[in-house]
């Protein structure tokens, strides 16, 4: 049953990769490299935390020294897809859209003593809109034309990390692939027959390495209590990028000319600064209470040598998670509830210099099924939130997400006693 | 467990239903500086030119087909005229289709030749119907090709009419046009005849084996025939020119038998269309030549029609210059017309456009990629018809001018109606045409 899950879940996970590239439908995803997720990791129905969390059954990927909290028998893989639904507005229409999405998927074992090793692929930011504006064609007085925009694309992250652990400090670092294509597309066409379109094509590629450190500091602070500081950050840094642009024409009985094809720049776009801080307090292996805060220096943050003028960004979390019995008889007993909250806060320079706040109210569980050698943890984590405000020409997002978590742990490193 | 995985795989696939649909809203937060504007850049030295001579016949092979022959006369009413008064006069053989003979006791009772409606009238012969009158002559002589000119006949290939051998007299319908006739000149009628009931030594029915023409020597003695619109007439039309529809017919009895021998159209090569157009009193009396034009500003109007030689000519707008990331999606010129239903003259199908030079000469057709002619085409207003237009496309014409050299000058071109030795359409422009250029600027 084990393989048959893992193998169901990795299948969906590589068929919807490969065969669906909206992975966002905000409008807010225009903006820099696309929208940022705002609540990611293994911890997500407990508001996104994730600096100072580390425990046995996940693999904390958003902060590499939360490695070396791992079981060192066994090997671990986790994964997880979330679908969303959201309704947008803005002062005079309204529309909802579905997405479906590839959170990650990280595998992690122990590779010597203290010397914890992960490695997996997630997703660092997302595009995904289209528009369609009709205006009056200019000088005409009553020919409209048409523009849609789309875009599409995203930032990924291919991670190999380590955490190093010693006595109540662990130390970790993640080296990060960053790879990706922000395309933007348009088509331009006017409300006359017989005439040519536009559709025009543009791609920033982007791909470098970014370097991930982290640190966990555990203290005791009661025999049944433990507060665990920690940090993750990533350092300002200058990711290799090219900007295609391509444009055709098009005639409406479909024949096409290219008009463009053309290697705008190259260069580099500025990845911004960005740490993550926060605090966790244990109580017995019941109750993780988690505080998070995180910034990230968006106003850095540049294409090609030209600043694109965005605000820096915020994010405060909280999440608490308890465990009624982790050994207990019952199955309900054994799970993980949580409950968290969040808000992040940016801010997009138009003319009114108008806030984008996220606020979000999260809840879930983790359930854990254990075998002789194996567990298995499917979580759930149900994600309530709204972003942005319909002042000022913006758009006010109201979502729902769903995701499912699975982890598997396998006890690889025992050797048999008895044959 | 079962049921653990069973409702996972239920989550995972509603996960999946979501259609990634992305249809969002928020343009409002788009700076977007992409968008397709619209010039409008009129023709310049608009002027009314005349085409003195075009083609009206199949030419000496047959090289064209010409199935029609104009027939009538025709006076603009309007005030001042437009294009004056025009009088169309076919000329045109007929013989015999073999050799004739009929008994010696056959009788005469009567001689007529009978003409066919061929689709076309212009005038106004609905509200205003009068009676037509066309009288039938014979040549002086044998229409002769000019072979320095192709072995064409033209609209002013001159004429000698001998004496008038008929008159026929209807009403301008179809059924009155194909149901009348001319009754021909009882001593040309006879004589004709006779020569057939009894052959003379010098035979002009007999059949000539050394010439293309089977019945030379009839030919040379018949000469042929025209038909002359009287000089009240008011409508011009067409009439077929097939053996079937144009032909002399005796009609005679042998015995109290009562038979006809037709002698029909022959030698269609040497069939044309004479037009005269009396321009006195117009704003196109000065039209000596085809090298003369007069303005759209001098005469308060721009004319194109058939039958006359009428065409307008114009200098088109040389193509904008714009910059990078700018480019032609559509352009086409417009010409203002006024629909009226009531016209006695019907607009053409389409308007054709030749290029030109400074002395109008037709140099070509203008025409698009695909050597496709550039043709105008009505679009009728159907909320305002005075507001109906002629609309050219020219858009891949100026879309291959725009990625050649630059040129600052404009291409002359002429306007005409299609088939102008076959049509009396028209079209009158009182407002200077323009051309419209859509540019998507999208980057």
């Amino acid at each position: 049953m084990k393989k048959i899950f893992l193998s169901l879940f990795i299948l969906t996970f590589i068929t919807s990769y490969s065969h669906g590239q909206d992975n966002s439908g905000s409008p807010y995803s225009l903006y820099g490299i696309g929208l940022q997720p705002e609540n990611n990791g293994p911890y997500s129905a407990m508001g996104g935390v994730s600096a100072a969390m580390r425990d046995n059954r996940n693999i904390n990927f958003l902060n590499p020294a939360s490695y070396t909290a791992l079981d060192s028998m066994r090997f671990y893989f986790q994964g997880a897809l979330s679908g969303e639904i959201t309704w947008i507005s803005t002062l005079k229409e309204s529309s909802h859209y579905n997405v479906a999405q590839n959170a990650y998927l990280t595998m992690a074992l122990r590779l010597y003593k203290q010397l914890y090793f992960s490695f997996g692929f997630t997703e660092k930011s997302d595009v995904g809109y289209d528009i369609l504006f009709t205006n009056r064609i200019s000088g005409s007085a009553n020919t409209t034309f048409n523009q849609n925009i789309q875009g599409e694309g995203g930032l990924n992250d291919m991670y190999a990390g380590f955490g190093w652990r010693f006595k109540n400090l662990s130390l970790g670092i993640n080296f990060s692939y960053v790879f990706g294509k922000l395309e933007k597309r348009q088509t331009l066409s006017a409300n006359m027959a017989n005439s040519y379109y536009i559709r025009t094509s543009e791609n920033v590629r982007i791909h470098d390495i970014l370097f991930n450190p982290g640190i966990q500091y555990k203290f005791k602070v009661t025999p049944k209590s433990n507060l665990i500081l920690g940090s993750s950050m990533n350092f300002s840094q200058r990711m290799w990028a090219k900007k295609e642009f391509i444009s055709y024409k098009v005639h409406s009985n479909g024949t096409s000319t290219m008009l463009d094809e053309e290697t705008l720049k190259r260069g580099y776009i500025e990845y911004p600064f960005k740490i993550s801080s926060g605090l966790v307090y244990e109580y017995k292996n019941k109750l993780q209470v988690a505080g998070d805060y995180t910034f990230q220096k968006m106003s850095d943050y540049e294409e090609f040598g030209v600043n694109q003028h965005l605000q820096n960004a915020h994010k405060a979390a909280l999440g608490v998670s308890w465990t009624p019995e982790e050994t207990g008889r019952f199955w309900r007993q054994r799970n993980t509830y949580m409950a968290g909250a969040y808000f992040y806060n940016s801010e997009i320079l138009t003319k009114e210099a108008t806030d984008i706040n996220t606020y979000g109210f999260t809840l879930g569980a983790q359930m854990p099924f254990y075998s002789q050698n194996n567990a298995l943890l499917l979580g759930v984590a149900l994600d309530l939130g709204i972003r942005g405000t319909e002042k000022s020409g913006m758009v006010q997002e109201k979502f729902v997400k769903l995701r499912i978590n699975i982890a598997f742990k396998e006890l690889w490193f025992m050797k048999r006693k008895i044959n | 467990m079962k049921r653990i995985c069973l409702g996972l795989i239920g989550v995972l696939l509603l996960i999946y239903a979501c259609n990634n649909d992305l249809k969002t809203i928020g343009q409002d937060m788009v700076v977007n500086g992409n968008y397709i504007e619209e010039m409008k850049i009129p023709v310049t030295s608009v002027a009314t030119v005349r085409l003195d001579s075009f083609v009206t016949s199949k030419g000496r092979f047959g090289q064209k087909d010409i199935t029609k022959l104009i027939v009538g006369r025709y006076e603009d009413e309007e005030t001042p005229a437009q294009g004056g008064i025009t009088t169309a006069i076919p000329c045109f053989q007929i013989t015999p289709k073999q050799y004739p003979q009929i008994a010696t006791n056959a009788v005469l009772d009567s001689t007529t030749f009978h003409i066919h409606y061929g689709g076309n009238m212009w005038g106004d012969t609905i509200f205003d119907r009068k009676e037509q009158i066309l009288r039938l002559y014979q040549l002086k002589k044998l229409p002769e090709f000019d072979y320095e000119k192709g072995g064409y006949f033209y609209n002013n290939t001159p004429i000698e009419l001998d004496s008038c051998i008929g008159e026929n007299r209807f009403i301008p319908t179809v059924s009155g046009i194909n149901n009348s006739y001319f009754r021909v000149d009882d001593t040309l009628a006879h004589d004709l005849f006779e020569r057939i009931r009894f052959k003379q030594t010098d035979d002009i029915y007999e059949k000539s084996h050394n010439s293309e023409y089977t019945f030379l020597k009839f030919m040379e003695y018949f000469k042929g025939l025209a038909i002359v619109p009287d000089k009240n007439n008011t409508c011009l039309f067409s009439i077929k020119a097939n053996p079937d529809s144009l032909y002399l017919q005796f009609t005679y009895r042998v015995n109290n038998t009562v038979t006809k021998l037709r002698f029909p159209l022959a030698q269609t090569n040497m069939q044309f269309n004479r037009f005269i157009t009396d321009r006195e009193g117009t704003p196109f009396d000065r039209l000596e030549d085809d090298t003369c034009s007069v303005s759209l500003e001098h005469a308060g109007k721009a004319l194109t029609q058939g039958l006359t030689g009428y065409m307008v000519k114009l200098e088109l707008p040389a193509v904008p210059k714009r910059q990078q990331y700018s480019t032609i999606i559509k352009v086409q010129m417009e010409v203002d017309v006024q629909y009226i239903e009531k016209l006695p003259l019907d607009f053409p199908p389409y308007i054709t456009v030749y290029t030109t030079d400074e002395l109008n000469r037709i140099t070509g057709v203008l025409a698009n990629n695909s050597d496709t002619p550039i043709n105008g085409f009505l679009q009728i207003n159907e909320t305002n018809a005075n507001n109906s237009k002629f609309v050219f496309d020219m858009t891949e014409y100026y879309q291959n001018l725009a990625s050649g050299s630059s040129n600052t000058k404009g291409q002359k071109v002429l306007l005409s109606v299609p088939s102008m030795n076959l049509s009396y359409d028209q079209l009158i422009i009182t407002q200077t045409p323009v051309v419209r250029f859509y540019y998507a600027n999208y980057k």
